[in-house]
């Protein structure tokens, strides 16, 4: 990972759930100690429970940092909109009005 | 959206759901049924509540609801399929569907009935109301605390669910959400509100924990008990408030003052869920000096009015499965039957027109205008082709309501009878496919309870128990051929001729064969059954069934052999509307037979003139005159007749005609009343010339030259003459 970027993204693959969400936890945490914005793209998440949600919101409350969630998976749309968070922790790429539907972020921005 | 247009949607729904239902609960008596069958039946019974309840149809949802909740502990592995269970299921559906059609009919709701179903329904939920009521009780006294003895009534219609996990509930391997889920099979949630507010920063806290609370508006008809129990399994480690609809609102002060939170915040949560209005609430915790400063909206409201809209939509990618959902509608289009008829009749029209033209074309010289018209005639042959297609439907529409029709009846009867269908995608037009059922009924409740046997004679007679019935359609030339086929015993012709005699509908010394024995089932008046049961034999069966199936320009057709079994054979033309004919003329008039029905054409041989019979191939061919048979002998007899060798229902039959004048299109006109009775006339067609042309009927025709056939060959016979 390329430690002057700004940005770092990051890939998650498989459950985002309570056998992973410490796991997780401490990736995302040494990429924000490194980054002030960190894309996380939940594309690979193919489960995610309770855990993992609290997980995506914990990652919103860490001062001084961005966190931002892109190209959510089914499971995680579906989990989202049972919640009723789709506002805090949707993707925020989707609704930029007449832009094409903007999916694949590079890995980092110079 | 209109209310009525979203109402036929729902009775639409209804009734393939509950087809559907039905189909699962009869393979169910059969074979076990895998999982996902388990889930689609409970999805059935939970649609139909659901949507109900959109329409406020109470007695629909009542109902329904005692269904799904016995399909629900079948779903669990609860209770098990039982054949008492699964008629009570299929009763049910029974009734859901009568309530569904009074609902399309705008009739009283025939509520009654539902009453002695949903006590038997409760029966194999009883054990589970028992246990969960202990926990209710269990709850009440600790720690639920809902009062709903003083206070402002407030309105809203939905339970309210408070809920605030324990810090262990994640680790212990419950999932919240999934509970929350759940809840959607007790009804529909309407808001729900993830309480955040104790989440720890990503850095601070620990992911393991729980720091999650939901408030939760939940439309259900589901008594107090169920909606508790989906909690069963956490209720030690949570606290859990319900609130009942229509609840006080001291029951909401109540809630947020066991919960020691902001009650501020709270409050704004509890008005968004649409559990409290802001006035009642604001008022509310005035007056208990909760909230000093009556304050406008919090700021909860004001953001989440902010963002709730468009971006929550697209960010949970509703917009993409509404998109996939019109994509799904773009498959099918529903259209109203008068819009298709009214195209059908246009292009009917446009089918004359187009031979008027292609006739007048042909009498020019000109060649360009020759093929111009050539080529509109072959675009108004596909545009007719296309539009009949829009009118097929596969037989199968039909098929499906008997598998519950067999079962229904053999049970009735105590015989056991299984069903085979087989050629369901045979597609016949709309119209036919909405007239053929009631015949086809008949014929099959004839089967059932005529046909077949009970059990005992069957074995005595060596054979399986277990009877089968085969329902089979396949295209044939033209036409549809539906076979109503069993393996019982057989129509008894000696019973058979003594009951025609007896009912004097033909003299006692008549000389008729089987096959014409057999056919005397279908006279007026007739029923071979010694006993009147309910289903059939009442008299009025075959010979109903006979006119409807003419009334359709369609044949029946009876074979059977004793001790093996019978076979009726329905043959009717795919369409009403449009036919490709084939001209013959016959001393100046022209004739049209449809072009399915011609196998070939072939020169009259000049000993068969007048007889009833020529020789085809070393085969006996019987053939009718028509010029003899309609008495046209204005022009005299040319040298050479031809003979159009026509095929209908498995047999051939030749008809002597003066010319053949080639293929051309035929819209169908019906001939009025006054013509309707006319032997060996199906209709009339106007052709391109403005002439008015007769369209043989050919099942007729062949039925007639064999009946001459047999009389001639017993001449015949007599006279000891050869065969040409």
């Amino acid at each position: 990972m390329d430690t002057t970027a700004p940005t770092a993204s990051l890939q998650p693959v498989g459950e985002l759930g309570i056998y992973t969400v410490s796991e997780l936890r401490d990736a995302w945490r040494h990429a924000l100690n490194m980054h002030d914005e960190v894309e996380i793209d939940l594309g690979g998440i193919t489960e995610i429970d309770t855990a993992g949600l609290q997980l995506m919101l914990m990652a919103k409350r860490c001062p001084g940092k961005t966190v931002r969630f892109v190209n959510h998976a089914d499971a995680v749309l579906r989990l989202l909109d049972l919640a009723n968070l789709g506002g805090t922790l949707g993707d925020p790429l989707l609704v930029t009005d007449g832009a094409t539907h903007f999916r694949k972020t590079p890995s980092f921005q110079e | 959206m209109d209310l009525s247009q979203a109402l036929a949607t729902f009775l639409d729904e209804s009734r393939d759901l509950l087809a559907q239902m039905e189909e699962i609960l009869l393979r169910a008596e059969t074979s076990d049924l895998a999982p996902e069958d388990m889930h689609a039946l409970f999805r059935c019974a939970h649609t139909i509540k659901g949507s109900a309840g959109l329409f406020g149809l109470d007695v629909v949802v009542r109902f329904t609801h005692g269904v799904e909740n016995v399909l629900d502990r079948l779903r669990n592995g609860e209770i098990v399929f039982t054949d008492a269970l699964i008629n009570l299921l299929l009763e049910s559906q029974d009734h859901i569907a009568r309530l569904v059609h009074a609902v399309a009919a705008s009739d009283a709701l025939p509520e009654d009935e539902g009453g002695p179903l949903l006590e038997r329904l409760q029966a194999f939920n009883n054990d589970f109301d028992g246990r969960a009521g202990d926990m209710v009780k269990a709850c009440e006294t600790e720690r639920v605390e809902v009062d709903v003895a003083s206070g402002i009534a407030i309105g809203a219609e939905h339970w309210h669910l408070s809920l605030r996990f324990g810090p262990d509930v994640l680790r212990n391997g419950m999932d919240p959400l999934a509970f929350i889920n759940y809840l959607r099979s007790l009804g529909d949630i309407v808001h729900v509100e993830t309480i955040t507010d104790a989440v720890p920063e990503l850095f601070a806290g620990d992911p393991e924990a729980c720091h999650l609370g939901f408030e939760i508006a939940l439309r259900s008809a589901a008594e107090k008990a169920e909606i508790e129990a989906v909690f069963e399994f956490v209720q030690d480690a949570a606290t859990i408030t319900i609130v009942p609809p229509c609840a006080r609102i001291d029951a909401f002060i109540a809630l947020i003052d066991a919960l020691g939170e902001d009650p501020r915040r709270l409050g704004e949560i509890l008005v968004a869920c649409g559990s409290v209005t802001e006035r009642e609430l604001f008022q509310a915790l005035a007056d208990q000096h909760l909230a000093t400063d009556p304050a406008p909206i919090g700021e909860l409201l004001i953001e989440r009015a902010a963002v709730q809209p468009r971006v929550v939509e697209a960010a949970l990618g509703k917009q993409k499965s509404a998109e996939e959902r019109r994509g799904g509608e773009g498959k099918s289009v529903k259209v109203p039957a008068d819009r298709l008829d009214a195209l059908i009749d246009q292009v009917g029209e446009l089918v004359i027109a187009g031979a008027a033209t292609q006739l007048h074309a042909q009498r020019t010289t000109n060649p360009d205008l020759q093929e111009v018209a050539s080529n509109l005639l072959r675009l108004v042959e596909d545009v007719r082709d296309t539009a009949l297609r829009l009118r097929m439907t596969p037989i199968g529409e039909v098929f499906n309501r008997f598998p519950r029709v067999v079962r229904d009846v053999s049970r009735e009867l105590g015989k056991e009878i299984e069903l085979v269908i087989s050629g369901a995608e045979a597609e016949l037009d709309k119209s036919m496919v909405e007239r053929i059922g009631d015949p086809l009924m008949h014929l099959v409740r004839n089967a059932i309870d005529h046909g077949i046997e009970g059990p005992a004679q069957r074995l005595d007679a060596s054979k399986p128990a277990r009877g089968t019935l085969n329902l089979n359609a396949y295209h044939e030339s033209g036409s549809i051929v539906i076979e109503v086929a069993d393996d019982g015993k057989g129509l008894d012709a000696e019973r058979i001729f003594a009951k025609a005699v007896e009912r004097g509908l033909v003299a006692p010394d008549a000389q008729l064969s089987t096959a014409e024995i057999h056919r005397l089932i279908l006279e007026p008046g007739f029923s071979t059954a010694s006993e009147v049961t309910s289903l059939s034999g009442r008299g009025v069966g075959m010979d109903v069934v006979k006119s409807n199936v003419e009334a359709l320009r369609g044949t029946l057709d009876i074979s059977s052999e004793p001790g093996r079994g019978t076979t009726m054979r329905l043959c009717l033309p795919l369409t009403l509307a449009i036919i490709d004919g084939f001209q013959v003329g016959v001393s100046g008039s022209t004739f049209i037979l449809p072009l399915d029905t011609v196998v070939e054409c072939i020169e009259l041989p000049s000993d068969a003139q007048g007889g009833g019979y020529l020789r085809l191939r070393d085969k006996v061919l019987p053939f009718v005159d028509l010029r003899e048979m309609f008495g046209l002998e204005d022009e005299p007899c040319p040298a050479r007749q031809n003979v159009v060798v026509v095929r209908f229902a498995g047999r051939q039959a030749g008809i002597a005609v003066d010319e053949l004048l080639g293929e051309c299109q035929t819209v169908i006109k019906p001939l009025g009343r006054l013509f309707e009775r006319v032997a060996g006339i199906a209709g009339s067609t106007i052709l391109g010339t403005g002439e008015v042309a007769l369209i043989l009927d050919v099942p007729q025709l062949v039925q007639r030259a064999i009946t001459n056939e047999g009389r001639e060959r017993s001449t015949a016979a007599q006279s000891s003459a050869s065969i040409a």
